[in-house]
């Protein structure tokens, strides 16, 4: 009788454990991030920064391929693109355009002073749903200002006057909160 | 006998479920007929069809990953690679922008792209194909 009770429950609770297996406790970020969605506010550390036109207008573009585009209609650069993946359920990483200063700017031509790397930058996804998207990101402020984070905005010309201004960028943490709305497409 | 056909059976239920978590097989069948020698039908773009009547253009994906495109009209051929990853047809030599595979029955094609017009919205570029001979591409 044993046998039998053990040849029944055995394979349906292995069945239940492979149905189980298939659902998620929380809905599945990667998904939801799929679409157009278009700039609406970016605050830092808790104050709404105002936006210089060209990055009113921001588009961002996620594709279910792991790639994603931005277009800022009113930008020197208005294309960037770069690989994004989301990691837990709980971050968004993306890899983006990044500038640096070289080493020793001053002693470079003003052509050398900056060196472009394409690097990983990890976002926490607050929010993602049909139509808003809210990502967080703590950084340096330098990192997000000469970064394509999400328009890339000029470098200046490093001189003995801003010199120390740009490092102290480098070294000042700052948390920015980006605020997207869903562009219905076909 | 009731106990002897007891077992099986639980165990055919256990992989009769299982495989219902998966697309894998979906997404292989999609692979495969992706593979072949297309002929440009037509292009929409936004909804509107575009003449190309004195165009003749032709793709050739690879089994092996390979990509082919054939301007015939210029008589240019362009190479590269191609994937499907993510529900979508990546062409090496168009990335950043990839293809959404609307059809693809083995016989015909059906591609969408999405790229940004000039007001930071999106145009929606439709091509079909049609599965034609690999002699169409010189090589």
């Amino acid at each position: 009788m044993n046998k039998i009770r053990l040849q029944i429950c055995l394979p349906v609770l292995l069945a239940s454990f492979f149905l189980l297996s298939c659902e998620k406790d929380e809905p599945d970020k990667t998904a939801s991030m799929s679409g157009l969605w278009i700039q609406e506010k970016i605050t830092v550390d808790g104050v709404e920064m105002v936006l210089p036109d060209d990055a009113k207008s921001l588009s961002l573009l996620i594709e279910p391929n792991g790639v994603y585009r931005t277009y800022a209609k009113d930008a020197t650069d208005k294309e960037h693109f770069g690989a994004w993946t989301i990691t837990d359920n709980t971050w968004l990483e993306i890899t983006a355009d990044t500038w640096r200063l070289n080493a020793n700017p001053l002693t470079q031509t003003p052509a050398n002073q900056w060196a472009k790397n394409h690097v990983l930058t990890r976002f926490t996804v607050l929010n993602v749903s049909d139509s808003r998207l809210e990502i967080r990101l703590k950084t340096y402020e330098g990192e997000k200002k000469y970064s394509a984070l999400f328009v890339e905005e000029s470098r200046p010309l490093i001189t003995g006057d801003n010199l120390d201004k740009i490092n102290e960028e480098y070294k000042t943490l700052k948390t920015y909160i980006y605020t997207f709305g869903k562009e219905q497409t076909n | 006998m009731k106990i002897k056909y007891t077992l099986p059976l639980a165990v055919l239920l256990v992989f009769t479920l299982f495989p219902a978590c998966e697309d894998k097989n979906e997404t292989e069948e999609i692979q495969t007929n992706l593979v072949g020698t297309w002929r440009l039908t037509s292009v929409q773009t936004d909804g509107a069809a575009t003449d190309i009547a004195a165009y003749a253009g032709f793709i050739r994906l690879q089994e092996n990953r390979i990509f082919l495109s054939y301007d015939a009209t210029a008589g240019v051929l362009t190479r590269g690679g191609w994937s499907y990853e993510g529900n979508m047809l990546n062409i090496s030599t168009d990335l950043p922008a990839a293809y959404y595979v609307l059809r693809a029955d083995g016989k015909t094609l059906s591609l969408k792209r999405q790229d940004f017009n000039p007001g930071g919205g999106l145009t929606i570029t439709v091509r079909d194909y049609q599965l034609t001979g690999d002699e169409q591409i010189p090589e």
